[in-house]
């Protein structure tokens, strides 16, 4: 009898100790491992304030809503993320920026504002001017988990003590005496649920609700509980005190921001208060301590009233316990709730952040950017992020409710995209791939190749003007656009006009600002197709481009963002951009992971690079895109496109800074019966007002290389007094025209190939004051 | 007609001027006693408030505390999301990205200091000065010492003063 107990009590030993060993097993794993995943985030580029700076262009009190700053009641801008309006003055506490190269002070300064425009920038402490302050960049978006949890993690050293005190008090009061289970608090909760005849009161430590959200369900069973029990005790026996409540901070869940899950007082304390944990204060902890039990019943943005209830009562459980004094109970207790704007994340950006994680590394794979918390830092404007929303969305909407055909029931909506970048340096500022990315994820800007139409014509032109080969014509040339018919492996190819109609001798300018097919392809075949082609290679075109006749008509399925470059390669003067999205990748330790550094290449010469700028701003000023004038001041250039049976329509546009595409046609291509000047510029036209404010800065001019002459547009001749017609024209050192109106008649294309002599120059000069 | 013949003898005239000018002494000479060295600080405060807002970070770029550090870099950035246009800001880059030894960065940003220097008008011979003496050291880098000298040569001639060790700290370019 003695040995069947003590086997039996073997037994139980043996299966105690296993199922003690497996739930050890199990603590160990997830607390020796990761303990959390954070998705990584991406943010802005950091706002720049400078002198002579519009705030309200600029989006600056929008940033500074949608960052978390406080307006100070007091005046005082005593904390980071506070500021004050004073007649004439913005006082703002800017943040820190934490970055391992770029790393910028929290600061508090002044702009002294003349209307909206920053009339100077003051260093509060020093009284120093400044000449440029940064505004730390903002977060848009994340890489998320199948979960949506977000958290910023924290140390237990940043966060204050008020927040620790508040938490002990109201979720777990003996926490520093217990080991796992608060024996008193059982009973307690035992003694009012049985009076209760249900379960009214809960009487779990602090260390069995980590343990419940991190290894159990939810489920309210026995076995569970005794489960939570002994792994409660097995924690406590492994870790000390410190790493206990620091997980715990790290974890609760406090809420939904739209339909993500704050987790951790971290991400708490940004989302509610837009401030670092540790700038918390007292009645702020209280808050976030009141919310624990039920996150969204208390959440102040739901219930004010609830929430300011919940607030006093852990303030006076604070009191209570001795964790704060009376006077600290009264003050607490007079602040009133200010919460920073509720931003919850949108849809906007989506189409961004996928294109830019296709240019992140394949090392960067979707579980690491969903748990590795990096932050990303983008080339995104999120002002012109905006107006690119709203551009498209808006225009989409208006073109539909203006031709009904476009919107027909029952088949797939019209689509659209809309990339922004500076041609300079090929960043990325503002990208919508689609009109709603909650139905569709794909992104027309960077994974659509639809065909180019004619916004691939100027490549025709550039390579014909260009200065290497030849060129083999200058603006002043005359194009054949009579019947063309080319023999082609597949038959006879006779391209036709968008009027059906032929047109004659026409000039160069007037062939690109009409878009004659004709002409062009006629053009082209002189050029020879292949360098057409490998021109267009050179100015940032990535697609297969089939060498073909039709090629110079727009034959060729391109991306928004590759027409988009090549664009901002002519607008910068000839040298190519890298396209980019991201600056640089840091991680959780702070260490940079990858940096993107500028990167450019001349691809054609500047003379050359003119000549096509000053064509397309023919374009804009007399051609398919002529409405932008009088909407826009300043200098701008652009081509519309239209595809065959206008299944697809397009502009192109920019100015000295920006570059801008519009992409419009359906996923399954059908006709959009419209032209891009009726459906795409509209668009392409609103968003860039509201990018610029309709004033466009600096100029396209002529480099060295080029002269401006006189010339008889009817002749191409240079006009001497007596001409009857007259305009200027750009050319290329050495090709002005031999032949001169009213003199001689005009009758070679080729331009000359010498260049005038320094006494004929200085003639010419002097007697008709030509350049 | 008797204007035009008139005109026609004046050009001649004019002419003859123009054709003697390079005849008698040393005429490069005098040209370059003429070019003084071209400072960024000749510029920083020219432009409209953008520009110089611009300039200023790349001031900071090229000061002592900052430069030849990654913040230098990092400031001249911003100076490019203030004004993409800023010759001077690619002009600092690439001297910066010499310095840490990224020549073909470094040539890239010089071909586009250069675009947008010809964007507003013509190189002024000490900015020309700073480009053939960057270019000439990226050349030296990539062992490519006869197209190099050349330009080393031209940049000492242009702009003695910063180009005679052919080497341009921040100091000699602010």
């Amino acid at each position: 009898m003695l040995i069947a107990l003590a086997l039996l009590a073997f037994g139980l030993g043996m299966f105690c100790g296993r199922g003690l060993g497996r739930l050890d097993r199990i603590v160990t794993s997830r607390f020796e491992g990761r303990l959390f995943r954070v998705p990584s985030r991406v943010y802005t580029a950091p706002t720049i304030l400078y002198p002579g700076l519009n705030i309200d262009r600029a989006g600056l009190p929008a940033t500074l809503e949608r960052l978390g700053y406080r307006r100070e009641p007091n005046g005082r801008v005593e904390r980071p993320g506070g500021f004050f309006w004073e007649q004439g003055r913005l006082k703002l506490h800017l943040r820190a920026f934490d970055h391992p190269t770029r790393p910028e002070p929290a600061r508090r300064i002044s702009l002294e504002l003349y209307g909206r425009d920053i009339d100077q920038i003051l260093d509060l402490e020093t009284r120093r001017e400044l000449s440029a302050v940064l505004v730390e960049p903002e977060p848009v978006g994340a890489y998320f988990g199948p979960n949506r949890e977000q958290r910023e993690l924290v140390r237990l050293d940043e966060v204050p003590e008020s927040l620790v005190a508040a938490v002990l008090a109201v979720e777990d009061q003996r926490f520093e005496r217990h080991r796992g289970i608060d024996w008193r608090r059982v009973a307690g909760a035992f003694w009012a649920n049985l009076r209760a005849r249900g379960i009214r009161q809960g009487g779990s430590t602090l260390t069995q609700q980590l343990v419940k959200n991190f290894f159990l369900t939810p489920e309210r069973t026995l076995r569970r509980k005794a489960q939570e029990a002994v792994m409660a005790i097995l924690v406590e026996s492994r870790y000390d005190k410190e790493a206990i409540l620091e997980a715990y901070l790290n974890e609760i869940y406090l809420g939904q921001r739209g339909p993500t899950a704050i987790h951790g007082v971290g991400e708490a304390s940004r989302a509610f208060f837009g401030k670092a944990i540790a700038e918390l204060e007292l009645h702020e902890s209280a808050l976030l301590a009141a919310m624990i039990q039920s996150p969204n019943g208390v959440s102040p943005y739901r219930n004010a009233e609830r929430a300011l209830e919940r607030r006093n009562l852990v303030l006076h459980l604070m009191r209570r316990q001795g964790r704060i004094t009376p006077t600290e109970l009264a003050k607490a207790q007079s602040e009133p709730i200010l919460l920073a704007t509720e931003v919850i994340e949108s849809n906007e950006t989506r189409y961004f952040l996928d294109a830019l994680r296709l240019q992140l590394p394949q090392h960067f794979d979707g579980e690491s950017l969903a748990s590795d918390g990096m932050r990303i830092y983008s080339t995104l404007d999120l002002r012109l992020q905006q107006h690119a929303v709203e551009a498209l969305g808006r225009g989409l909407r208006e073109l539909e409710e203006r031709f009904k055909h476009l919107a027909p029931e029952g088949r797939p909506p019209l689509q659209g995209c809309l990339v922004a970048l500076r041609p300079q340096t090929g960043e990325v500022l503002a990208l919508v791939g689609g009109r709603s990315y909650g139905s569709s994820q794909y992104n027309r800007c960077t994974q659509a190749r639809r065909p180019a139409g004619s916004v691939f014509k100027p490549f025709v032109y550039v390579t014909a003007l260009d200065r290497q080969a030849g060129p083999l014509v200058t603006l002043a040339s005359h194009l054949d656009d009579s019947p063309l018919t080319v023999d082609t492996p597949t038959g006879p190819w006779s391209p036709a006009n968008y009027d059906l109609e032929f047109h004659g001798e026409v000039g160069v300018r007037e062939a690109l600002e009409r878009s004659l097919n004709v002409a062009t392809a006629r053009l082209a075949q002189e050029v020879g197709i292949e360098r057409v082609a490998s021109m267009a290679s050179r100015l940032g075109i990535e697609s297969r481009l089939p060498e073909v006749p039709s090629l110079a008509l727009g034959a060729a399925d391109l991306s928004p963002v590759e027409i988009g470059r090549a664009y901002a390669t002519l607008a910068n003067g000839g040298v190519r951009p890298e396209v980019r999205f991201f600056e640089d990748v840091v991680d959780a330790e702070d260490e940079t992971l990858e940096q993107r550094t500028l990167e450019f290449e001349r691809v054609v010469d500047p003379a050359t690079a003119f000549l096509a700028v000053t064509l397309l701003e023919g374009v804009v000023e007399s051609g398919t895109a002529r409405r932008i004038r009088g909407q826009l001041r300043g200098p701008v250039a652009g081509k519309t496109g239209t595809s065959d049976e206008s299944k697809d329509v397009w502009f192109v546009g920019f100015t000295p800074e920006l570059v801008a595409v519009v992409w419009l046609g359906y996923d399954e291509p059908r006709s959009l019966k419209g032209s891009a000047s009726q459906l795409a510029l509209p668009i392409w036209l609103r968003f860039m007002r509201a990018a610029t404010g309709g004033e466009i800065r600096g100029a396209f001019l002529p480099p060295p290389g080029v002269q401006r002459v006189e010339i008889d547009p009817l002749t191409g001749a240079r006009a001497l007094p007596g001409c009857p017609r007259r305009r200027s024209e750009y050319f290329l050192q050495g090709t002005t025209p031999e032949e001169t109106c009213p003199r001689t008649p005009w009758t070679k294309r080729h331009p000359r190939d010498d260049t005038p002599g320094v006494i004929e120059r200085l003639f010419d000069r002097w007697l008709w004051g030509q350049q | 007609m008797s204007a035009l013949r008139m005109a026609l003898v004046v050009a001649c005239a004019l002419g003859v001027c123009v054709a003697c000018r390079g005849i008698g002494p040393d005429r490069a000479h005098t040209l370059e006693a003429d070019v003084p060295t071209w400072h960024f600080a000749d510029v920083a405060e020219e432009g409209d408030a953008r520009r110089r807002a611009s300039n200023r970070l790349v001031d900071e770029a090229l000061s002592d505390e900052l430069a030849d550090t990654p913040r230098a870099v990092e400031r001249i950035r911003r100076a490019l999301q203030v004004d993409p246009t800023n010759p001077w800001a690619y002009l600092a880059l690439a001297r910066e990205q010499v310095s840490r030894g990224e020549y073909p960065a470094a040539w890239a940003a010089l071909d586009q200091a250069e675009a947008r220097i010809l964007a507003e008008g013509e190189i002024p011979p000490g900015v020309q000065a700073h480009l053939s003496g960057l270019r000439g050291r990226v050349l030296v880098a990539q062992d490519n010492s006869a197209a190099a000298f050349p330009l080393l040569a031209e940049a000492a001639r242009l702009a003695p003063a910063a180009w005679d060790d052919q080497h341009l700290n921040a100091a000699e370019l602010r």
